[in-house]
C-alpha cells in the first residue's frame, strides 16, 4: 500500500512538472529571427521555419510581422500560421544595423529571460535581416537559418569571433570596462550570406566595426587560445635595404609576407594613470614570401622580426587610436584599470571619460621560429 | 525391517490390476518353475523386452528349484538395480517406471528389478544457444544422460550430484550439482530449503523449476540462468554456482545467478580477451538500447525537439510530417509489429519461418513506411531495439528486455523525458531489491566489487583469472594456488 501511494505521489509530482506536449510535426521550429527597425519604435520580425512536407519544394517558410516589442512581434506570427511557432531550436538571432544604432540590450534581456532560447544562441548583425533571411542561397542546408548557424559555429567553434553568443555578449555588456563586439553578416543578390567583420560596440550601440582579419589584435589581449589567422605583411624594399637583410633576386618595390601564428601571449600592462602598454609575443612560422627571399642568415632573421614587429604594432597602433576615437574599449584596457586596487573605485563613466585620453602603447614581438616548414 | 517382512505388504496381480484401472498394458508373466509359482509383473510399453527374457525370465527358469526363492534371487539376479522393502505406492511407481515385479506366490514376498526402456533422444547440437567456437554438445531429456555429461567432462571427486524427488502427483527426480569444496554453504542451503518448501503437484519444465525457486516471482527479470550447454553449466560451477537438473527437460538450472552473468556467454571464454570485451560491451549496450531507444524517440518527439541535433531534425521531421498518429501510438504499433513478427515466426516451421522473417522485414516496413504509417527513422530505432533483446546470450533476459521496454515507452509518451527518468528510478530501486538464492542481483556493481568487474564485465586475458569471482562467495577462492604463490602482491589479482 505503502509502495502505491509513492508511485501515485512521484506520479502526480512528474506530471505536475511536466511541459505541455509539443509534437515534432506540429510545431512551427524557427531556426532564425531577424529584426528590423521600421520607424517609430515599431520593429519587423522575420522568421524562418522549418517545413517538413516532403511534397513541398521549399523547406522553409518565412514569415514577417510588425509590432512594438519582440513578443507583439511574435503573436502576430503566430496568427500566419497552423503550427505553434517555438523557439527550441532558435540557434540565431539578427538584428538590423540601424537597430543596433539604437540599442539591442531591451531585447536581449527578454530572450535571456526565455528559458526556451539557449544563452548559447548566435547574435548577428545585419544590413536588413529581412532580405538576408528572405535570402534563397544557402548552400546544401535546408534553409537560412541552418546556413547562418553553420557560418558563425565554424567560427565561433575555431576562436575566430570575440564574441558572438547571447551569454557571451550579456556578460561583457554588462562588465565594466570592456565593451563588445558582435559578427557581421554582408548579404548580397545571388550568394549566400557571409561574414563582413565584426561590429564594435559601446555599450549596446554599434559604432563601427573592423575586419575580422584585424580582430586579431584584440583576441591578443582577450582569449588565450584563439585562432588568430595567417598575418599577411607588405614590406617596402628600401626598409629592406636600409636594414640590410638579403635581397631576394627577382627585384621588387614591395614585399609581400604571410605568417602562420603557432602560439602567442597577451598581456596588460599598466604602467601609470595615462600610459598603457600592451605587449604580446607571437611565435610564427613563414609560410610564403612574395617575391621569394631566403631567411636562412640568423642575423637577417632577427632584422626581420623586428621589421615585422614594427610593421604590426604600427598597424596596432592606428586601430588603437580609432578604438578610441569611437570610444569603444573591446579589448578591456579600462578592465584591467579596474582590476588595480588604486582603481577600482573608478566607475563606467569614468572609465569612458579616462579611455580616450590614455596613451596606449603597442609592442608585439615577433618570433620566427620555423622557416620553409614542409606539413 | 523385519515386520514389514511379516506383514502381506507385497500386491498381488489383481491388486495391482485394480490400483492400475485395468490398464491393457500391465501384463503377467506367470511362471511355475517345479512347485514354486512366480509371476513377472510389468508394464509392456516400458520395459526392454531383451533384459526380461535374458535376465529374468531366462535366469529364473534356469536356476534349480532349491535357489528358487526370494532371498537367493535378491542376492544372486543378474540385474544392477533392484528393489526390495517397498511399500504399495512405490511398488506401483516404480512399475510405472518400468520397473518389473517379481511375487513370490508362496512366500508373498517380491521384488522389483530395473528392466526400464526410456525414451531417449540422442545427444544432439544445441538449439536455443548457438556458438562459433567451443563444444557443440547439449544436455538431453535424460536425467541420467546429463549427469554423464557433467562427470564425463568434470572428473573431480568433490562433484556432488544430491537427489530430490518434488511434485505430488507426477515424482519427479533432481538433481543438486555442485563442487562440494567451492560452492558456498548458505546458497546450498538456501536452495535445499526452496525445494523442501516447493509445494507442486507437478513441475513440467527446468523453466517452471526455476520460476518456481525464484526469490522474486512477479519479477521481470529472471533469476535462475537456463542453459542446455555443458560447458556453460561446467563453468558456472567451477566458479561456485550451484546447478540443477529435472528429469524430462534438456535445460539446466544455475543459481544464483547475477544481472551480468545473464550477458556472457561461454564463447567470450573461448575466444581471444580483446573480441570477447568488446562484444561484452556491444551486448549491455545494445540491451540499454533496446529498453530506452524507441522511448526516447517517443519523448524526443512528443516533448523535447530541442534536444534533436539542428541536422537531424530536418530528416525526422521529414520522416514524421506524414505520420497520423502520435508518437506513442506509432511506436507502440510498430513495436508490437515486430513482436507479432516474432511470435508467428517462432510459432512456424523453419522454411516457413525464414519467408516470414523476410516478408515481415521488408514487406510490411517498406509498405508501413510508404503509407504513411510510421516514419523510417523509427523502423530503424525498432529493428535496432530488437535486435538488442535477441543479443542477450541467455534468452530469458532477452525476453524479459523486451517486456521492460514497453511501460518505459508508455512512460515515455505520457512524461517524456521526466518519465524516462521515472521508469530508470523504478527499474533500478527493482534491480537493486532483486536477489537470486539471496544473493544481490547487481553485483558486482552493487554491492561493488572491484576486483569482481573483470569477471562480468570485461574479458582479461586467461593468466589474470587466478581467484574465483567473489559474487558467489566459493568456499574456496583461489584457482590457481602455485601460480599466485609466486606473486608476492597477491591482491593485484
Amino acid at each position: 500500500m505503502k509502495k502505491k501511494i509513492v508511485i501515485l505521489v512521484c506520479s502526480l509530482l512528474c506530471t505536475a512538472c511536466m511541459a505541455p506536449e509539443k509534437i515534432i510535426e506540429m510545431q512551427g521550429i524557427s531556426t532564425i529571427i531577424g529584426f528590423d527597425l521600421l520607424d517609430d519604435n515599431t520593429y519587423k520580425g522575420t522568421i524562418s521555419l522549418l517545413q517538413f512536407d516532403r511534397k513541398e519544394e521549399k523547406t522553409s517558410v518565412t514569415l514577417s510581422a510588425e509590432g512594438t516589442t519582440s513578443k507583439q512581434i511574435r503573436q502576430k506570427l503566430e496568427e500566419q500560421t497552423s503550427h505553434d511557432i517555438t523557439s527550441g531550436q532558435l540557434r540565431t538571432i539578427l538584428f538590423n544595423k540601424n537597430m543596433a544604432e539604437t540599442g539591442i540590450s531591451s531585447f536581449l534581456d527578454t530572450m535571456q529571460r526565455d528559458s526556451i532560447i539557449s544563452s548559447l544562441i548566435f547574435l548577428a548583425i545585419t544590413d536588413n535581416a529581412e532580405e538576408t533571411i528572405n535570402n534563397t542561397n544557402y548552400e546544401e542546408y535546408p534553409e537560412m537559418g541552418s546556413y547562418i548557424y553553420q557560418l558563425l559555429d565554424k567560427h565561433e567553434k575555431k576562436e575566430m569571433l570575440v564574441n558572438s553568443n547571447l551569454h557571451d555578449f550579456i556578460t561583457t555588456l554588462n562588465e565594466i570596462g570592456i565593451d563588445p563586439t558582435l559578427p557581421m553578416i554582408k548579404n548580397s543578390n545571388g550568394v549566400a550570406p557571409f561574414i563582413d567583420g565584426v561590429a564594435l560596440f559601446k555599450e549596446d550601440k554599434i559604432v563601427g566595426s573592423i575586419s575580422l582579419i584585424n580582430t586579431l589584435y584584440i583576441k591578443l589581449f582577450t582569449n588565450n587560445k584563439a585562432f588568430l589567422g595567417d598575418i599577411t605583411l607588405e614590406i617596402a624594399a628600401e626598409e629592406l635595404e636600409k636594414r640590410g637583410i638579403a635581397q631576394p633576386l627577382p627585384k621588387s618595390d614591395i614585399y609581400k609576407i604571410t605568417l602562420h601564428p603557432i602560439k602567442y601571449k597577451g598581456n596588460i600592462e599598466i604602467k601609470n594613470e595615462e600610459l598603457v602598454h600592451l605587449n604580446a609575443t607571437i611565435s610564427v612560422s613563414t609560410l610564403e614570401f612574395q617575391p621569394y627571399t631566403s631567411l636562412k642568415n640568423k642575423d637577417s632573421l632577427n632584422k626581420m622580426e623586428l621589421l615585422i614587429g614594427e610593421a604590426l604594432n604600427n598597424k596596432f597602433g592606428h586601430i588603437l587610436e580609432e578604438l578610441k576615437n569611437l570610444n569603444t574599449d573591446p579589448i578591456g584596457i579600462g578592465r584591467k584599470i579596474r582590476s588595480i586596487r588604486k582603481y577600482s573605485h573608478l566607475t563606467d563613466g569614468d572609465l569612458r571619460q579616462i579611455y580616450p585620453a590614455l596613451k596606449i602603447k603597442p609592442n608585439i614581438k615577433v618570433e620566427i621560429k620555423r622557416t620553409g616548414s614542409v606539413d | 525391517m523385519t515386520d514389514r517382512h511379516n506383514n502381506d505388504n507385497f500386491p498381488g496381480y489383481e491388486k495391482i490390476k485394480s490400483i492400475l484401472n485395468e490398464s491393457p498394458d500391465l501384463m503377467c508373466r506367470k511362471l511355475e518353475v517345479g512347485q514354486v509359482g512366480i509371476h513377472i509383473i510389468f508394464m509392456k510399453n516400458l520395459i526392454k523386452p531383451e533384459i526380461l527374457n535374458e535376465f529374468v525370465i531366462k535366469y529364473i527358469e534356469e536356476l534349480s528349484v532349491e535357489y528358487l526363492h526370494y532371498t537367493y534371487l535378491m542376492k544372486n539376479i543378474p540385474i544392477e538395480e533392484i528393489k526390495v522393502n517397498l511399500e504399495e505406492q512405490e511398488v506401483i511407481s516404480s512399475l510405472l517406471n518400468g520397473f518389473a515385479y517379481i511375487y513370490f506366490l508362496d512366500e508373498k514376498k517380491a521384488i522389483i528389478v530395473n528392466c526400464a526402456n526410456p525414451i531417449e533422444r540422442s545427444i544432439e547440437k544445441a538449439e536455443t544457444e548457438s556458438l562459433v567456437y567451443g563444444p557443440k554438445i547439449s544436455f538431453t531429456e535424460s536425467l541420467t544422460s546429463n549427469v554423464k555429461i557433467i562427470r564425463q567432462n568434470l572428473n573431480d571427486y568433490n562433484l556432488c550430484t544430491d537427489e530430490i524427488k518434488i511434485g505430488e502427483r507426477v515424482q519427479k527426480k533432481v538433481r543438486i550439482v555442485y563442487i562440494k569444496d567451492i560452492a558456498n554453504d548458505d546458497t546450498l542451503q538456501t536452495l535445499k530449503e526452496r525445494f523442501e518448501q516447493l509445494k507442486t503437484d507437478n513441475i513440467s519444465d527446468s523453466s517452471v523449476l526455476a520460476q518456481c525457486l525464484e526469490d522474486n516471482h512477479y519479477s521481470l527479470f529472471p533469476q535462475f540462468i537456463l542453459t542446455e550447454l555443458p560447458d556453460r553449466f561446467i563453468y558456472s560451477i567451477l566458479n561456485g554456482r550451484i546447478g540443477v537438473f529435472i528429469d524430462g527437460s534438456p535445460v539446466g538450472i544455475i543459481g544464483p545467478a547475477n544481472f551480468f552473468s545473464f550477458f556472457e556467454s561461454t564463447e567470450d571464454i573461448y575466444l581471444r580477451w580483446s573480441l570477447s570485451t568488446f562484444i561484452r560491451f556491444i551486448r549491455l549496450f545494445a540491451m540499454v538500447g533496446s529498453i530506452f531507444l524507441t522511448a526516447i524517440y517517443v519523448a524526443a518527439m512528443t516533448y523535447h525537439f530541442e534536444l534533436i541535433p539542428s541536422k537531424l531534425l530536418f530528416i525526422i521531421g521529414q520522416s514524421r510530417s506524414q505520420v497520423p498518429f502520435p508518437p506513442l501510438l506509432e511506436a507502440l504499433l510498430l513495436e508490437l509489429l515486430i513482436e507479432l513478427l516474432r511470435e508467428a515466426g517462432a510459432r512456424l516451421p523453419s522454411k516457413v519461418g525464414q519467408t516470414m522473417g523476410i516478408v515481415g522485414g521488408i514487406v510490411i516496413g517498406q509498405a508501413t513506411v510508404e503509407a504513411g504509417l510510421t516514419s523510417n527513422i523509427l523502423i530503424i530505432i525498432v529493428a535496432f531495439s530488437a535486435l538488442g533483446a535477441f543479443s542477450a546470450p541467455i534468452y530469458e533476459m532477452g525476453t524479459a528486455v523486451r517486456i521492460a521496454r514497453f511501460p518505459i515507452i508508455i512512460l515515455a509518451g505520457v512524461w517524456g523525458l521526466n518519465g524516462i527518468i521515472f521508469g530508470i528510478c523504478i527499474l533500478m530501486v527493482h534491480l537493486l531489491k532483486l536477489t537470486s538464492l539471496n544473493k544481490p542481483y547487481l553485483a558486482p556493481l552493487y554491492p561493488l566489487r572491484m576486483k569482481d568487474l573483470q569477471y562480468f564485465l570485461i574479458r582479461l586475458p586467461h593468466h589474470f583469472y587466478m581467484r574465483r569471482p567473489l559474487v558467489n562467495r566459493p568456499k574456496d577462492s583461489i584457482r590457481l594456488k602455485e601460480r599466485l604463490r609466486n606473486i608476492t602482491d597477491l591482491d593485484e589479482f
